[in-house]
């Protein structure tokens, strides 16, 4: 039991991903199955997680589809049987189904393929956590209330009648005595009733508090920017008691990083930088502070622990003219090479196929839907044209054709993407070690096993120049959406301006 | 004389047995609810997901709407159409009539219902509960306790009127109804009663408050010669077929993350030795009583309590101390005892075999001592309970409607 304890608490200290945007989007590979997977995480655990599994080939060679979810511990003997995905009605290529989450944690769902062609498994991994705590609908409180009266009056008048009658003999009558009996009676169990009723909703509320307080809360940091020698540096330290405490997992490499951090200016959103601090002690992490001028900033920090949890740290920093004009110029080798910066305005999605020019004078291109909605499932995709216009050759860009970040303008959605999704890489690696890394081919190979789409397959037409994000907004607003790529070796960021309806 | 005996009794539907047809029903309510508990627990402990069908669920919806149909059925045919001796046999509430017991069950089935959208509410507002403890299962446990503390009170007002030719059924039917009494007790405190939990203060402690309310006023009011003996044979019983029974039925967890092979329902705990204090209650009753198990004078129960509690937590203290020990050994770890059991959600560990000593509340304080200081407590509690049960049987030995 106690030892349970530990377990839950250790569990609940190592968490998710992403800001204000829950949902879990995946594209890559079960077996020789192209799959889109789309997890929708309960918001109180435990609960139930719905999953849709889209099988795009239209081969209709599909006969079976499951789903299972793997705790990061449990590991293959602790996992129930996989449930079937049911064929949705009217989509021939999509199956959905719900799966339980009984804890919080690090989970992977399994989803698995069966067909024509045999069977193939792609791994999601999936934070859960407890997101809130719903309210009591009027109504149902309302019911409650009439009920409880009931069974509060119901009781009493029960004590009443059984002082008051219940000895008699058949032909015996009420007497006064009996009448004044029951009336002490009724009020002793009056008061009895109301404090057993009151110490129920005393209950009740130390329970909601309970659960309030498990609601997840990611780590507090703080990042300062100060001048250095070698130039301005940007400093996040871990604030938060439980990591001082050493009550989480240690941080594993996600892309070989530990931390990937996006700097935002808020809230123009005209300056915009992807670093990667490194450990300077256990609660310290540092990165050269990018060519970016002083003003307000939002950092979001992805990290992913030990058990395969991850989880984005914030923050804002304002960064003083005076903190970046006594530096030093930096040299360029103790930048990370990884590190990009970007300055500019995003370019609003108007008129066909939008495009915003890219620092080696090519050009990125907005190929997909410009009209967006929330919570409808897009894939995000960008064409990258060489300065004479033709489909650009592009290099992986850590492991990856492509990252993107997008931000909701107010600050209160941030998600990382990659080709492959929402999913965080470091955890995939870490509950499905199997896996097989992302291809840097470009199509995905059939027969590979768990597999994530690295690179997006494109039509013969448009070779390798085209990177796709499967993802749907969480909240209608202002978004801005970063995408980067890299070329000849250089790492090249374009922007755009999103509106979402509602 | 017994008003209501033989002659009230024509007419008014008990079968050749002397066991009317409601009485019937509402025992079957009472069994069918908390074998559908048990079953339940068992399911979650098991499988883990459920659905609203399981049937568990479907014994628990049952038995509450055998409850809530017949005891409803009775209020309405005894307030518009009842005989003579009908309406002598109810008391009034609200300007209908029913037996006391009828209105217990309409108001269980009431409680039942009404946990029902909270429980449902709770599950998407807190999550999942796997526990038997949280306040939407104490609203449905009331109204479980409410139906059979009804179906005792029904059986008890037909014996308290039955003749000496037809009492003994009857006196079975309140000692059957007392023993399920008994089981809903034992599962609602199961979570605290562990074979693990046995050397632990805060369990004697519980089971002082619990144990001796229904076994006094049941040995109090039962006209059999050792009615709280019977009681507790009767959830030793039922008790040992559920732990018997579930085993048999292969089953698997499809819950994440199962922490342990399970291919088989999980069965209850071994039961409780209630059956000791039992006999040593009902050997005090008969001491202490006159013919007809009369009871003394009121003014002697108060020794009779001290008296009874130092009986119940040192006949039950000392029995689960040493069957405790043998609980956690290799010997009970066999189909007979179903010694170590547990849920697909336990993860393994030496705590299985270890008393988790002073249950969880004692704050790390595992001396002897600690655990004496606190388990002392259960004489003071067990004399409460053994007091109200007194009182309860005293006021139970004259129902009669």
């Amino acid at each position: 039991m106690k030892r349970a304890a530990i377990l839950a608490a250790a569990i609940y200290l190592a968490t998710a991903a992403h800001v204000g945007s829950k949902n879990v989007f995946f594209s890559g590979a079960a077996g020789p199955y192209a799959v889109s997977v789309v997890v929708r995480p309960p918001d109180v655990v435990p609960g139930l997680a719905e999953i849709s599994v889209r099988v795009p080939d239209g081969r209709n060679d599909v006969e079976r589809v499951t789903v299972r979810p793997v705790r990061w511990d449990a590991q293959e003997g602790g996992a129930p049987p996989p449930d079937p995905a049911v064929p949705v009605p009217g989509d021939s290529e999509l199956y959905s189904a719900e799966l339980w989450l009984m804890t919080v944690g690090a989970y992977r769902i399994e989803v698995t393929v069966d067909g024509a062609r045999g069977s193939g498994t792609a791994s999601v991994p999936v934070t859960s956590v407890m997101r809130g705590v719903r309210d009591l609908p009027p109504a149902l409180e309302g019911l409650l209330v009439v009920l409880g009266g009931l069974l509060l009056s119901g009781a009493v008048a029960i004590a009443g009648a059984a002082v008051r009658e219940s000895r008699l003999a058949a032909n015996e009558g009420v007497r006064n005595t009996h009448r004044r009996r029951a009336r002490f009676a009724m009020a002793l169990a009056s008061g009895t009733l109301l404090a057993a009723a009151y110490g129920g909703y005393a209950w009740w509320n130390a329970v909601d508090r309970e659960a309030r307080s498990g609601i997840f809360q990611r780590l507090s940091v703080e990042g300062v920017v100060t001048p250095a020698v070698g130039g301005p540096v940007l400093e996040v330290r871990v604030t938060d008691p439980s990591w001082l405490g050493r009550n989480w997992s240690p941080l594993v490499p996600d892309h070989g990083k530990l931390m990937h951090m996006f700097v935002i200016g808020a809230p123009d959103m005209r300056r915009f930088a992807h670093v990667h601090p490194v450990p300077v002690d256990s609660a310290t992490f540092r990165a050269p502070w990018p060519d970016l001028p002083a003003g307000e900033y939002r950092i979001y920090g992805d990290i992913v622990h030990e058990s395969g949890f991850a989880q984005t740290v914030v923050d804002t920093l304002f960064v003083l003219d005076e903190a970046l004009t006594r530096a030093e110029p930096v040299a360029v080798g103790e930048w990370d090479p990884d590190d990009s910066s970007w300055r500019g305005t995003p370019v609003p999605l108007t008129g066909s196929n939008p495009s915003t020019p890219l620092a080696d004078g090519s050009t990125l291109v907005w190929m997909g839907e410009t009209e967006l909605r929330v919570d409808e499932e897009v894939t995000l995709t960008f064409a990258v044209r060489d300065p004479v216009g033709d489909p650009a050759a592009l290099e992986p860009y850590m492991g990856m054709l492509s990252h993107a970040a997008l931000t909701r303008t107010d600050g209160s959605v941030f998600v990382h993407l990659h080709p492959a999704g929402t999913i965080s890489m470091g955890s995939l690696s870490v509950l499905a070690p199997d896996a097989r890394p992302p291809t840097q081919a470009g199509a995905v190979e059939e027969g590979m096993g768990d597999g994530t789409r690295g690179l997006m397959v494109a039509g013969s037409d448009d070779p390798a120049a085209r990177v796709e994000f499967p993802y749907a907004f969480p909240q209608p607003g202002e978004y801005a959406v970063w995408v980067q790529v890299k070329r000849e070796g250089q790492v090249l960021t374009g922007a755009f301006r999103v509106k979402v309806e509602e | 004389m017994t008003p209501g005996a033989t002659p009230s009794n024509a007419g008014d539907g008990p079968g050749s047995d002397g066991i009317p047809w409601y009485l019937g029903a509402v025992l079957f309510a009472s069994t069918s609810v908390v074998v559908g508990v048990i079953w339940d627990i068992s399911w979650h402990r098991t499988i883990g997901r459920d659905s609203f069908w399981t049937p568990a669920h479907v014994a628990i919806y049952a038995g509450g709407l055998a409850a809530g149909l017949s005891c409803g059925w009775l209020a309405l045919k005894t307030t518009f159409g009842g005989t003579g001796p009908e309406v002598g046999r109810s008391v009034r509430i609200w300007g209908l009539r029913a037996p006391l017991g009828a209105w217990l069950g309409i108001w269980g089935a009431i409680a039942m219902l009404t946990s029902a959208p909270l429980d449902d509410w709770w599950h998407n507002a807190y999550g999942l509960d796997v526990e038997i403890l949280s306040p939407p299962h104490v609203v449905l446990a009331m109204g479980i306790d409410a139906i059979q503390l009804g179906a005792l009170l029904m059986a008890l007002s037909w014996q308290n009127r039955a003749s000496r030719a037809r009492r003994r059924r009857l006196c079975f039917a309140y000692a059957y109804g007392a023993g399920m009494l008994l089981l809903a007790m034992a599962v609602l405190t199961m979570e605290r009663s562990f074979p693990n939990d046995w050397h632990g203060a805060e369990f004697h402690m519980i089971s002082a408050g619990v144990y001796p309310v229904v076994l006094f006023a049941v040995g109090r009011a039962g006209r059999l010669s050792w009615p709280a003996t019977w009681a507790s044979l009767i959830y030793t019983a039922v008790t040992l077929a559920m732990m018997w029974i579930l085993p048999l039925f292969p089953a698997e967890p499809m819950l994440a993350p199962i922490m342990r092979s399970v291919d088989a329902m999980v069965p209850p705990p071994f039961p409780l030795l209630l059956i000791l204090p039992a006999v040593g209650i009902d050997m005090l009753l008969r001491r202490t009583s006159g013919s007809d198990r009369a009871p003394p004078r009121r003014s002697r129960d108060w020794g009779l309590a001290a008296l009874g509690s130092i009986v119940f937590v040192g006949v039950f203290g000392v029995a689960h101390w040493y069957f405790g020990e043998f609980m956690l050994s290799e010997g009970a770890r066999n189909y007979f005892f179903q010694g170590d059991q547990w849920g697909y959600f336990s993860a393994p560990g030496p705590w299985q075999y270890e008393f988790w000593h002073g249950g969880r509340f004692a704050g790390g304080d595992f001396s002897a001592s600690h655990f004496w200081v606190r388990a002392v407590w259960a004489l003071p509690i067990g004399f409460v309970s053994a007091r109200a049960g007194l009182s309860m049987g005293n006021w139970m030995r004259e129902v009669r409607r």
